[in-house]
């Protein structure tokens, strides 16, 4: 058969077992799940969501500083108590350190002697 | 005669409830999965707080009993089942959350803002691996479900299970902690893939220093931003700060540190223990797990490769250079992938440092599974 020969007709009964076997392929293959629910639109917005709320905090933690630079005239940075380092006398005096050093050279001294 | 006749009777009937004779196949296999699980745990140090209780879980739940005795996960009223309830009805993970923002340092992020855009590009493990499991015959719900372990945030990934699917909770659940565990297996080969060796070596400057106000404020304020955005994440992004502002307002110091020792470790015992109780072989295996598994993978691996393609582009745009490596860090893995990056970055340079860096994408990839989480529930559950 010559390529004249064939009719529209032809080509229409082609196109639709052509469209036929793609839809049988993309039942088969699970597309027309993805189709039926959605997923490719849910994935995009998804992913919009995901990326509006994280460019969101990074814009806001980067104008962070300088807000609070505004900011300092009128509430400045008070310095609370909590914040404070340890107080002082958790650490051992220099005469707790002396008894410690003394303690550690008897022990050191009576091991050696006990061989 | 007649005593030893009734003796052997009672004997025989005894003999028929024990685990021996009721043992199938499938419980033996998945009591040989939770002893390498403890394996694992104890021999190579992958994850151990998880697979150690999920692992001996798992022998728990698979040992047969009675269906009368009521004993299992899935029996109503069992001890096993109470326990389970906070799996269940979702009550484990944002407690887990609230210790994780108690010991959770957000500093990196906030002197490096620019990289929390990794932590987001690192999702579409997430949306991905939705389309691909709709493509496989799950339903929407399942597929949104299944996604999350592309977030590689076991909590996160229960969470949402327990909202959308919770029959498919066990595998999920195990999917998730499993690949969490193999971190350092999964991410350094498409890392080293996606990246050039001059790529690997790029150095970056040291963060900035962060002050007090900055911590305090940045909880709530990141709060608000999430929850009015995706108000589905309230509960887990709400824990999460919560537990951070606690930390860092220094105010509350006994109740953060309840939350991130004593109380996080109650639940993840639990929440380890009951999971692992709930993968019985009757529920656990099936075909379906098995595409959970394979879907978990490809999920967790798009998730990398999202990162480190994504810290790319920003390079293009970028006249301080990030390293691309930390983008894979934008897994939600805290702080396994952020280890992962300083390995693989040591391997090309030894004194280049991207710890810190890879900490920043790290924390926000847990903001962003997260809301992820919050977007596929209110999106599912219509």
């Amino acid at each position: 058969m010559s390529q004249s020969d064939v009719s529209p007709s032809d080509f229409q009964l082609k196109g639709s077992k052509l469209t036929g076997q793609i839809l049988i392929f993309a039942e088969s293959s699970g597309l027309q799940n993805v189709v039926d629910g959605q997923a490719v639109g849910i994935a995009i917005t998804g992913m919009l969501i995901v990326f509006s709320a994280l460019v969101l905090i990074t814009i806001f933690i980067t104008a962070l500083p300088k807000i609070l630079d505004l900011l300092d005239p009128y509430l400045p940075a008070v310095e609370h108590p909590h914040a404070a380092p340890t107080p002082a006398e958790s650490l051992p005096s220099d005469e707790e350190k002396i008894v410690a050093a003394i303690g550690f050279v008897l022990h050191h001294e009576m091991q050696r002697a006990s061989r | 005669m007649e005593i030893w006749t009734e003796f052997l009777e009672k004997l025989l009937e005894f003999l028929k409830t024990t685990g021996f004779a009721e043992m199938t196949i499938g419980n033996a296999l998945m009591i040989l999965v939770g002893m390498i699980f403890i394996s694992l745990a104890i021999i190579k140090d992958y994850e151990p707080l998880l697979l150690l209780p999920i692992g001996f879980g798992a022998i728990v739940g698979n040992i047969p009993y009675i269906e009368s005795m009521a004993l299992g996960v899935y029996e109503d009223q069992s001890v096993l089942w109470h326990i389970y309830y906070g799996v269940d009805k979702g009550i484990f993970p944002p407690l887990i959350f609230l210790g994780i923002g108690a010991m959770t340092d957000f500093s990196t992020m906030l002197s490096n803002p620019k990289l929390v855009l990794l932590g987001a590009a690192a999702q579409i493990g997430i949306f991905l691996t939705l389309i691909g499991a709709m493509a496989i015959g799950f339903t929407p719900k399942e597929a949104g479900a299944i996604g999350i372990i592309g977030g590689a945030d076991g909590p996160t990934a229960i969470f949402l299970a327990s909202r959308l699917a919770d029959k498919l909770l066990g595998p999920i659940a195990i999917a998730a902690y499993s690949y969490m565990a193999l971190v350092p297996v999964i991410q350094p080969p498409i890392m080293m893939l996606l990246t050039s060796r001059e790529e690997r070596l790029i150095r970056m400057p040291p963060p900035r220093q962060v002050s007090k106000r900055e911590k305090i404020i940045f909880p709530i304020a990141a709060f608000l931003i999430c929850s009015l955005i995706a108000p589905g994440s309230l509960v887990l992004v709400g824990m999460l700060f919560f537990g951070n502002l606690m930390k860092e307002s220094m105010v509350t110091d006994r109740l953060a540190n309840t939350a991130r020792t004593a109380m996080i470790d109650i639940v993840t015992i639990l929440l380890g223990f009951a999971v692992g109780a709930s993968t019985s072989a009757s529920h656990f295996l099936t075909s379906q797990s098995l595409q959970i598994f394979g879907l978990g993978a490809i999920s967790f691996a798009i998730a990398t490769a999202g990162g480190v393609l994504f810290a790319k582009f920003m390079n293009l745009f970028l006249k301080e250079k990030i390293n691309p490596l930390v983008g894979a860090a934008g897994v939600s893995a805290v702080p396994d992938s952020a280890r992962v990056v300083q390995m693989v970055g040591q391997k090309e340079d030894p004194q280049n440092f991207l710890l810190m860096h890879a900490m920043a994408p790290n924390v926000a990839g847990v903001i962003g599974s997260a809301v992820a989480a919050g977007v596929l529930w209110s999106v599912l559950m219509k």
